[in-house]
């Protein structure tokens, strides 16, 4: 017997059924404006004195169900569906897909109550609790959605979740009971997800601040320089973040043996160390088409090549146990043009000769030196060794008595005797930032690692 | 001994047969490659340089028109070289010397830029430019050397 029995049929009244279309509609309103969704709500509240004919016989029950899911018709759906034993209702569940199940479930909702909405919703979520949930959200019912949430993993919650609307997702969040805080740590982490995604750094910044400060941590040393710095950017509003992404911020000069004292900045984020110099590039002498951008983009390639990502700043121990600034820091190096630099480096298009830095300016010549066609790259990573971290020279020169000289494949030693492919940044070229770090973690041991 | 630099090319530019005078030229340090040239008043020359092809050092030695060892000392006269001075206060890194010496059998006197500053002194790049034209010549154009 499939047919339910004939108490258990629904008949609600239509001022019943009037009042839960107009609260499903008004949660639509404050939705993020599913029009589909909003179509079918509209449709049902047209149907509002639709009763269900308690006469039919299972034939016609099923025929007219069948007939209403052809047409998309979901409120006689539902209220045909309603007319079957509960055996018979998932069997015919079970037939529907996904999206089927979204319309049936959002019709059982605004057109059903009690029992009889029970009977439909429940084998529905039992089948596909994603389609009860889509359907929850998008009729602005987030209290029950998250009850669905509730049992689920952190993984499932945060699938159930994935494809919500930012405007969803807020809204959710904003229903999520204080004693919740595992599922609300999850929608969080899938709204800043999603925010890093997209860049957007404003949004990223505010899922952020919802975390404890060991958790935004964790998140932060996720992210790539650049991301951080964006959201550095993006996170101005939120104080309590500043000091979770920036350590500290400092400018500082070193002193080459030959006297020229060179200037650039360190910015130890919460993801690693960012040494960067502005540098106004110069065309000077003759270079062709395009010629000097790519000399310039050279430049800077090859600080990127030969200095970021060799070593990192270590933190820790000892010292009276671990501390909230323990890890290793991965150092990144950049030149950054910027037209209003006080550095200039002069780019000599067309010429050969010897590249070399000052206190104030540098020379670097596109043909690079003697038989050389084009200055290699490792020179220019070189010669930005001292402008950017004011590395001496580790070669001999006579008219520099007592420098100290290298034999250990450095990028700053005489690599064209020693074999331009095993030259390398050395970290005695980065040792100036332990002392510059100790102010950021007072009685830490301090130190430049592979 | 060391001596007044415009002297010693007085003297050699007031003789007809100028003999025992020299000239040295020498830029550059074993990173960026170097260049030394030793000119003789009667012609006799002696150059070495590693800015060649490969960085290979190569030598040269003979006699050449001492009209052309003499043509550049009057140039340095007429440049006024021996007022030649530093203009920065230190050598940029990766800098090397440049320097022109002159002497004879008893003195000798220097002139010394970094090679960063020549661009900036017109009258030591002139004297440069000739003494380096004389070296591509008689190097016969192995010698690759700038300047710069």
């Amino acid at each position: 017997m499939e047919m339910a029995g004939r108490g258990s049929m629904r008949s609600a009244s239509p001022p019943e059924r009037s009042e839960v279309n107009v609260e499903a509609t008004h949660r639509l309103q404050q939705s993020a404006g599913n029009a589909a969704v909003a179509g079918l709500m509209a449709s049902l509240q047209r149907r509002a004195d639709v009763t269900v004919q308690r006469d039919k016989t299972a034939e016609q029950l099923d025929a007219d169900y069948k007939a209403a899911v052809v047409t998309g018709q979901w409120g006689p759906a539902a209220e045909n569906l309603n007319g079957f034993d509960d055996a018979g209702i998932r069997s015919r569940v079970a037939l529907l897909n996904h999206d089927q199940l979204i319309w049936l479930y959002t019709a059982a909702l605004a057109t059903m109550s009690g029992v009889s909405q029970t009977r439909i919703l429940t084998p529905i979520a039992a089948k596909d609790r994603d389609a009860a949930f889509q359907s929850l959200i998008r009729t602005g019912h987030q209290d029950l959605a998250l009850v669905l949430l509730g049992p689920l993993s952190d993984a499932d919650i945060a699938a159930h979740v994935a494809a919500l609307t930012s405007d969803q997702l807020n809204r959710l969040l904003a229903a999520v009971p204080v004693e919740s805080a595992r599922v609300r740590s999850v929608l969080l982490d899938v709204k800043w997800k999603a925010a890093v995604a997209a860049n957007q750094w404003s949004v990223a910044a505010d899922a952020l601040n919802g975390f404890s400060d060991a958790d935004i941590i964790i998140r932060l040393k996720a992210l790539t320089i650049d991301q951080i710095l964006a959201l550095r950017a993006g996170a101005t509003t939120f104080a309590r973040l500043k000091p979770l992404i920036e350590i500290g911020s400092k400018s500082f000069t070193n002193t080459t043996d030959t006297g020229n004292a060179y200037t650039s900045n360190a910015l130890m984020l919460r993801n690693g160390v960012l040494i960067t110099k502005d540098v106004k590039f110069v065309s000077t002498g003759t270079f062709g088409a395009g010629r000097f951008d790519a000399l310039e983009n050279r430049v800077i390639a090859a600080v990127t090549a030969y200095m970021t990502g060799k070593y990192k700043l270590r933190v820790g121990p000892p010292g009276s146990g671990p501390t909230t600034g323990d890890a290793d820091y991965p150092i990144t190096v950049r030149v950054v043009p910027n037209a209003s630099a006080s550095y200039a480096i002069n780019l000599h298009g067309g010429q050969s000769g010897r590249s070399a830095m000052t206190a104030s300016a540098g020379d670097v010549f596109e043909k690079g030196q003697g038989a050389e066609t084009s200055v290699p790259d490792i020179v220019l990573a070189h010669e930005s060794g001292h402008m950017v971290l004011g590395a001496s020279d580790e070669y001999a020169n006579a008219s520099v008595p007592g420098r100290a000289i290298t034999n250990d494949h450095s990028l700053m030693g005489n690599f064209y005797n020693q074999g331009i492919a095993a030259a390398e940044l050395k970290d005695r070229n980065m040792q100036f930032l332990v002392t510059l770090a100790a102010t950021w973690f007072p009685g830490r041991t301090i130190s430049i690692v592979k | 001994m060391t001596s007044d630099f415009s002297s010693i090319v007085t003297n050699w530019l007031g003789q007809a047969d100028p003999q025992g005078f020299w000239l040295d030229y020498r830029i550059g340090s074993e990173f960026y490659g170097e260049t030394s040239a030793h000119f003789e008043a009667d012609g006799t020359y002696d150059l070495w340089s590693t800015v060649t092809e490969g960085r290979e050092r190569r030598q040269f030695s003979g006699q050449h028109d001492p009209r052309d060892i003499g043509d550049i000392v009057a140039l340095i006269d007429r440049e006024h070289l021996s007022t030649v001075r530093h203009v920065r206060p230190n050598q940029a890194d990766d800098d090397s010397l440049a320097t022109v010496d002159i002497g004879d059998a008893t003195s000798r006197a220097r002139v010394e830029l970094w090679v960063s500053e020549i661009e900036s002194v017109p009258a030591f790049a002139r004297v440069q430019a000739a003494v380096l034209d004389l070296i591509r010549r008689l190097s016969d154009g192995t010698i690759l050397e700038a300047g710069r």
